[in-house]
């Protein structure tokens, strides 16, 4: 039975990466800006949801409305400033430009975060935090139950809002041809800023539990790290593939931590990229490009 | 009317228009001739709004455009289908459509518009859930134009008509264009490098060579002019 335990938490895991990979797959696999930032603005996330838990005492998950409205004005200032620029660039150029810039991102956000938060590590413990129930001789923690609803509701509303409403396919359709849209009459620089701002905000829900765990000023670039891999392993461009590929890769770790040892998850997700690159660049979930 | 007047136009510094004037009369249709890179696409690139004229001034009637963004002249009522259809190919052919209705006034009209498409365009209804990219060309280019249609222009510029497309599809589709023009009174203005098919087709034609109109008059007599024939037809 102990394999399931890992199993479960395996689902647990692969659920919050889902959630901190959602934006990703917005920001890069859509917009076509490789944003190293993402796993720092999930960090920010952590630490908002962490400072309102502290001084205001607010519940870490009744905290997200108020930080995905700092992330989501943030973002559109980060975009303004530093990608709208790019808008009209080659895929490849974006792809250029938009990984320098953000890494130059990563490095302000990690420093600026240790000046404010210092370097220690933090966690907010609710009440409930650690309680868990039994499913069939397995402990499930409650916090756990909520990750998995919330990553469903959010990558899945992702997916339905790009694919169903005008907003929504509008970004789709600048993705594809950004001159022809503007030809469709779709305001393109205005669409693109809130279509950033909106990656941004999606990463306070999974800061919101990041917080619950442990959060550091160095956390970034390991979040950005999974979410790039699941990016890939969905298929660039689509949206409800990120789901199942958080889920593949949360498990595939747990269970070779279960068989290998624990040191060595990091080494799997990425013999799990490199395969993935070799063997089915398009991804695994996506039937061809698109969402 | 959709009337130009003295437009310069440049990609950095490299001038593309010189002086260009041009009027479309509401109602008919207007054709620009002249070879590949004479400044056709760019003469109705600056219409949309997608490039910017240096100097001049563009008006659809009372209306200024040259000095609004793209996505607003859309609203004012005019359309363009680019050269090389530019679809969105990972989109179905209706999402296209709908694509192409993207402003408000165009949404509401949404259903209505689309039917009328489908009425035009029957082979598009057939096609409607298919990937815009797995379309064969004529096919394409009739997506482009129905796409193109859904905004409810006054307005409908096209850009490359018969690029790549055999003769027999270039003459269905100009059949439509006329139907859609006589019908719906929707003024059409046409860029071709098929001289004879672009003259044959339009009440009007514009001729132009490096970047400046070189003639203008009712197709017909373009047609039956000495240089014209000459210089595009081939005969004497």
């Amino acid at each position: 039975m102990e394999i399931g335990q890992f199993i479960i938490y395996g689902i647990i895991n692969g659920s919050i990466y889902a959630l901190v990979a959602v934006g990703l797959a917005l920001i890069m696999g859509i917009m076509g800006i490789f944003y190293l930032a993402h796993g720092c603005m999930a960090m920010i996330g952590a630490y908002i949801s962490f400072w309102l838990f502290q001084d205001a005492g607010l519940d870490p998950f009744l905290s997200i409305p108020l930080s995905m409205g700092i992330l989501f004005i943030i973002g559109l200032a980060m975009y303004k400033g530093l990608f709208s620029s790019m808008k009209a660039f080659s895929p490849g150029q974006k792809i250029r430009n938009s990984m320098l810039v953000s890494f130059g991102l990563v490095l302000i956000i990690e420093n600026m975060a240790v000046l404010i938060w210092t370097a220690n590590e933090r966690r907010v413990s609710t009440d409930y935090s650690g309680l868990t129930f039994d499913l069939a001789g397995l402990r499930v923690p409650y916090i756990g139950v909520v990750t998995v609803i919330l990553a469903i509701l959010v990558v899945f509303g992702l997916h339905y809002f790009l694919k169903k409403t005008f907003f929504g396919r509008s970004i789709w359709a600048i993705s594809q041809d950004y001159q022809c849209a503007r030809l469709m009459g779709i305001n393109v620089d205005r669409t693109m800023l809130i279509a950033f701002g909106i990656g941004m905000s999606l990463t306070a829900i999974a800061g919101a539990i990041i917080s619950q765990y442990s959060v550091s000023p160095s956390i970034g670039l390991d979040w950005v790290n999974k979410s790039l891999i699941i990016v890939v392993l969905a298929g660039v461009g689509s949206i409800g593939g990120v789901f199942y590929a958080g889920l593949l890769l949360g498990v595939l770790e747990s269970v070779s931590a279960y068989f290998v040892g624990v040191h060595y998850t990091g080494v799997v997700s990425l013999v799990i990229l490199l395969l993935i690159l070799v063997f089915r660049p398009q991804g695994i979930f996506a039937k061809g490009a698109g969402i | 009317m959709l009337s130009i007047k003295h437009i310069d136009v440049f990609y950095g510094d490299l001038q593309a228009l010189w002086d260009v004037s041009l009027d479309i009369e509401d109602g008919k249709i207007t054709s620009l001739i002249g070879s590949n890179g004479a400044g056709k696409s760019t003469l109705q690139l600056a219409v949309t709004g997608i490039v910017k004229p240096r100097s001049g001034s563009i008006h659809a009637g009372s209306i200024r455009l040259d000095n609004q963004p793209a996505h607003k002249i859309v609203d004012l009522g005019i359309s363009m289908v680019p050269e090389g259809r530019r679809l969105f190919p990972e989109m179905t052919v209706l999402d296209n459509l709908e694509m192409g209705a993207f402003s408000r006034k165009a949404r509401k009209k949404l259903g209505e518009t689309i039917e009328w498409v489908y009425e035009i365009f029957p082979r598009l209804k057939e096609r409607a859930n298919q990937r815009a990219g797995a379309l064969s060309g004529g096919e394409q280019q009739m997506l482009a134009i129905g796409r193109a249609l859904m905004s409810r222009p006054k307005f409908l510029l096209v850009d490359e008509l018969s690029l790549g497309l055999a003769p027999l599809v270039v003459r269905h589709i100009c059949r439509i264009l006329e139907e859609v023009n006589r019908l719906k009174g929707i003024t059409i203005f046409v860029v071709e490098q098929n001289v004879r098919m672009a003259l044959e087709f339009a009440d009007h034609g514009y001729i132009m060579e490096n970047g400046r109109i070189v003639g203008r008059g009712p197709s017909r007599d373009l047609l039956n002019s000495e240089e014209v024939k000459a210089a595009y037809l081939g005969t004497h």
